[in-house]
């Protein structure tokens, strides 16, 4: 089965149409985060499952990352499988429709389908619509040039591709891969194991041999009852064997139970003391997140504060003016020029009244002072020679002529210019503000000097801060514990697992004594048995037939379990080179992937040179051992031919990994598979150009086309790209594409 | 000289009309103090300039640096804003009346005795002195914010630009 192309056409945030042409080898498509990766896995498993996955627990006990069907969500949210801009475009009234269709060639006789799965969406207000209550699948298989209706889609997508292969082929990023495999349960290789080979014949073949056995067990003791001194005996110890047999078959299925519980109770109460330390350490980390939040707050306020202090502090300190403190010196040349000016008007002014007070001082001698004279003209008599004077008398005139010249000369008195003080005033402010002026260079750099100080701190908390949030997140996925569970009930649950435990520990110690005290009056009786076959007449062939059928149930045993082990040995050889190949260029110390026989089953773990179980591995290595171990699945049965029958189609198995553990998966991936579609976020920079945009990073992708091509496969990249001018915050507006990418 | 000052101080500055835009991104014209906080309140309390006058007054001061004038006719301006007393702080303003005295063309002398009506024309001359520089100081901001678009965003670079504009005259 080879997948050929996808047309999303306004599925979720694929708007309009877009294609995919997929090729055989990797096809690799490249997505920053919120950018369409997982849509695009879903438009996959849309067609196939009629669901996408959802990724929050639901009611019923439904947990999180379940593919979550189309008529199985809720009405009121069924529309948002349709794009939001296409939504938010249509006229009230119309329809939207959201669909997907795949090209699929079957890998038998050329054939080759067509599958379209559809759902309408009709907007019954500006942000109200209605989606139909489930999808439509409809089916086409290609005959020469055109495409046939087929009547049962969703049988021939089932037989396409099984469900047993394609839970192993076609998983989505770090939990769809824990899902998959359980490195803690025996009975996941078990799983595994059977589904690989036919090894489950054994335990028929061992059915048979027990059987047999059973029989000609039974055909003896007959006989030893024709033998009458023999009859009574054979009788009593065929009914106390029978017994024996009946009661220890429930004390062992008692005991088995018991095992069963116990061992659960002590798995649980491991899980839940690792989630004791788990929920310590992330209600620890919440706090310092907390913290650290409070801190960035701060700086950032203070930055901000800063920031908009450099404006304010233009004029709360001055520094508008700096630079300009040379007007101070000019309006100082202007002021003395006017200085200059005032001063030399008051010493004219000054010589004025100087002049006018001695032409007042030089009046004729004998002339009498002016109050005098004026009393001589109102009395209208001359005082200086004692004569009358009568108005218009020519002795009147003489007097009054006196008055005229002993008047002293009027000079205009200028007052002393009132804009002195003024402009002194000024100056003086002037000198003031050019001293803090000049202040403000230092001040400036010392504001620079503290916000970039607040900037570093601000990056090394945005670092710290990144750091707890990564480690809360991965202790949260990989302990179950949510980040406000509360200690207190991990504390509970542990106390309660722990008498669980007692109580199944009890009871496998006392099944276990019962088991053993029966066994061994069952091996009383067989001997008493075997002391009555000595000297009786029973056939020997009996005897020898109940030994061979005895032989050969423990035959059939042993090879079962040889088989099993062999099986385990290449299932554990395939893993080791998948583990090794995705590991080997990344410099670090990975060790070597065992199943190791435990109490009745394998479990795998990873082992370093000397046979020790590594410890504390981080989730790189155990996404890598656990990727691994799924190839091996895949791969180990080359019979079966699934690698090479079936595409892999992954998103985000890699979001663990660094950028040279991935090409080590690419690689392992397009070597191992005829066809892998590996969605992933890696290779990709940010553009220093424009925010939120990204960019490809071409030499390390040239370093995958090389490790592809020497597996002798094809590479073809696509990027996921959104428009400029557009944000994935505004989904209403919102158009992801697809661009293929020439590499 | 007082009368002159007061005369001065009673004045109603403008600015050249075409500038309003580009003074409006820099100046915060909406009331932030209630705000809860959405992305155009933020950016509006992130401005440079908390009023129309501290603008001017930048502008002013960006164009008596420079020593450039730019064109203004008082029938293309823009929105009347605050009286020349109310500004604030009082030391700064002192500084733009003694800076507006020292450039003018006008001895001391001449405004020593002035009557009512004289000092209210030299109020105005010195006023519309005023909006020249401003109007030079705004060509030159909007001449820098054409090669950096975000520049005044960044109220931190309200001071650089005074600095350059320093380095420039010198």
């Amino acid at each position: 089965m080879r997948l050929l192309n996808i047309t999303l056409c306004n599925f979720l945030c694929y708007y309009d149409n877009n294609k995919l042409e997929f090729s055989d080898g990797l096809n690799l498509v490249l997505g920053a985060n919120g950018y369409g990766k997982s849509k695009l896995y879903d438009a996959i498993q849309w067609i196939f499952k009629d669901g996408i996955t959802d990724d929050k627990p639901r009611a019923g006990g439904i947990p999180a990352n379940t593919v979550r069907k189309t008529s199985d969500m809720r009405p009121e949210i069924r529309h948002t499988l349709a794009n939001e801009r296409a939504l938010a475009e249509a006229e009230i009234g119309s329809k939207v429709l959201c669909e997907v269709c795949i090209e699929i060639e079957s890998g038998h006789q050329d054939e080759s389908y067509r599958f379209v799965r559809r759902l309408s969406v009709t907007k019954t207000g500006a942000n109200d619509f209605k989606a139909d209550s489930e999808s439509l699948l409809e089916g086409y298989r290609k005959a020469v040039n055109h495409f046939k209706p087929v009547s049962n889609p969703v049988e021939l997508l089932a037989q396409l591709i099984p469900g047993d292969i394609q839970r192993y082929v076609w998983f989505q990023g770090e939990r769809g891969i824990n899902s998959l495999i359980d490195t803690s349960s025996r009975d996941s290789l078990k799983q595994v194991v059977n589904q690989l080979s036919d090894v489950e014949k054994w335990d028929r073949f061992i059915e048979v041999a027990q059987a047999a056995y059973t029989t000609a067990d039974n055909e003896l003791k007959q006989a030893l009852k024709t033998d009458t001194t023999r009859k009574q005996k054979t009788e009593t110890l065929q009914h106390q064997q029978l017994d024996v047999q009946t009661k220890l078959t429930v004390v062992e299925t008692k005991m088995d139970e018991a095992k069963q519980n116990r061992d659960g109770a002590s798995e649980k109460l491991d899980g839940i003391i690792s989630q004791l330390t788990s929920a310590t350490k992330i209600q620890a980390l919440e706090k310092e997140r907390q913290h650290r939040e409070r801190e960035l707050g701060q700086v950032r306020a203070r930055i901000d504060d800063l920031k908009l202090g450099f404006a304010k502090r233009l004029f709360t300190d001055n520094w508008l003016i700096m630079g300009a403190e040379d007007l101070v010196d000019e309006f100082e040349e202007k002021y003395d020029a006017y200085s200059s000016f005032a001063l030399a008007r008051e010493a004219k002014h000054q010589a004025t009244l100087a002049q006018s007070e001695q032409e007042q001082t030089r009046l004729p001698k004998g002339i009498p002072d002016g109050v005098h004279v004026k009393d001589m003209l109102q009395k209208q008599h001359c005082l200086v020679c004692n004569r009358p004077a009568l108005k218009g008398t020519s002795e009147y005139i003489a007097i009054e002529s006196l008055l005229v010249q002993n008047e002293p000369k009027k000079t205009k008195l200028l007052p002393l210019p009132s804009i002195e003080l003024d402009l002194r005033e000024m100056y003086r402010h002037g000198i003031k503000m050019r001293e803090k002026a000049t202040r403000a260079n230092d001040e400036i750099a010392a504001a620079y000097v503290e916000q970039k100080q607040l900037e570093a701190q601000k990056l090394l908390l945005q670092e710290e801060l990144e750091r707890i949030i990564g480690e809360t997140e991965t202790e949260t996925v990989n302990s179950g514990v949510v980040a406000n569970g509360t200690a207190g009930s991990v504390v509970l649950s542990i106390e309660s697992a722990k008498r669980e435990l007692e109580r199944y520990s009890g009871l496998v110690e006392r099944y276990s004594q019962e088991s053993a005290a029966l066994t061994e009056t069952l091996k009383t009786v067989k001997e008493e048995f075997g002391k009555l076959t000595q000297g009786s007449d029973v056939d020997p062939k009996l005897l020898e037939k109940r030994k061979m059928l005895s032989d050969l149930r423990e035959l059939t045993e042993l090879t079962k379990k040889a088989q099993y082990k062999k099986l385990i040995s290449h299932l554990e050889d395939t893993a080791n080179q998948h583990y090794s190949s995705i590991n080997k260029r990344t410099g670090a110390v990975y060790g070597q992937i065992r199943f190791v026989y435990e109490a009745g089953g394998y479990i795998p773990e990873i082992q370093d040179d000397a046979g020790t179980p590594m410890q504390n591995l981080n989730t790189s290595q155990v996404s890598s051992f656990k990727l691994a171990i799924i190839m091996a699945i895949v791969t180990a049965n080359r019979n079966r031919g699934v690698a090479k029958n079936y595409p892999l189609i992954t998103d985000a198995p890699t979001s663990d990994f660094d950028a040279v553990k991935t090409r080590g998966f690419l690689a392992e991936a397009a070597k191992a598979f005829g066809q892998s579609i590996v969605i992933i976020k890696d290779f990709l920079d940010e553009d220093p150009n424009e925010e939120g945009r990204y960019v490809v990073d071409s030499e390390k992708l040239a370093l995958v086309k090389a490790d592809v091509e020497a597996q002798g496969k094809k590479l073809k990249v696509y990027q996921l790209v959104i428009p400029p001018g557009q944000s994935n915050q505004n989904r209403k507006n919102l158009s992801v594409q697809i661009t293929r990418l020439a590499v | 000289m007082k009368l002159l000052k007061e005369k001065f101080l009673e004045k109603y500055p403008l600015y050249p009309n075409t500038y309003e835009d580009f003074m409006r991104r820099l100046t915060r014209v909406k009331d932030v103090s209630r705000s809860a906080g959405s992305d155009e309140e933020q950016f509006e309390r992130g401005k440079a300039f908390g009023t129309v006058y501290e603008c001017f007054m930048y502008a002013t001061m960006v164009g008596i640096k420079a020593r450039h004038q730019g064109h203004f006719e008082r029938n293309a301006a823009g929105p009347k804003f605050l009286q020349i007393k109310d500004w604030k702080p009082q030391p700064l303003v002192d500084f733009i009346f003694m800076s507006l005295l020292t450039l003018a063309k006008l001895p001391f002398d001449e405004i020593e005795e002035l009557s009512l009506e004289q000092a209210d024309e030299k109020g105005l001359d010195l006023v519309k002195n005023m909006e020249k520089y401003a109007a030079g100081g705004f060509e030159l901001m909007l001449a820098k914010s054409k090669e950096l678009p975000q520049f005044f965003e960044n109220p931190g670079n309200v001071v650089t630009f005074l600095k350059e504009v320093v380095l420039i005259m010198k």
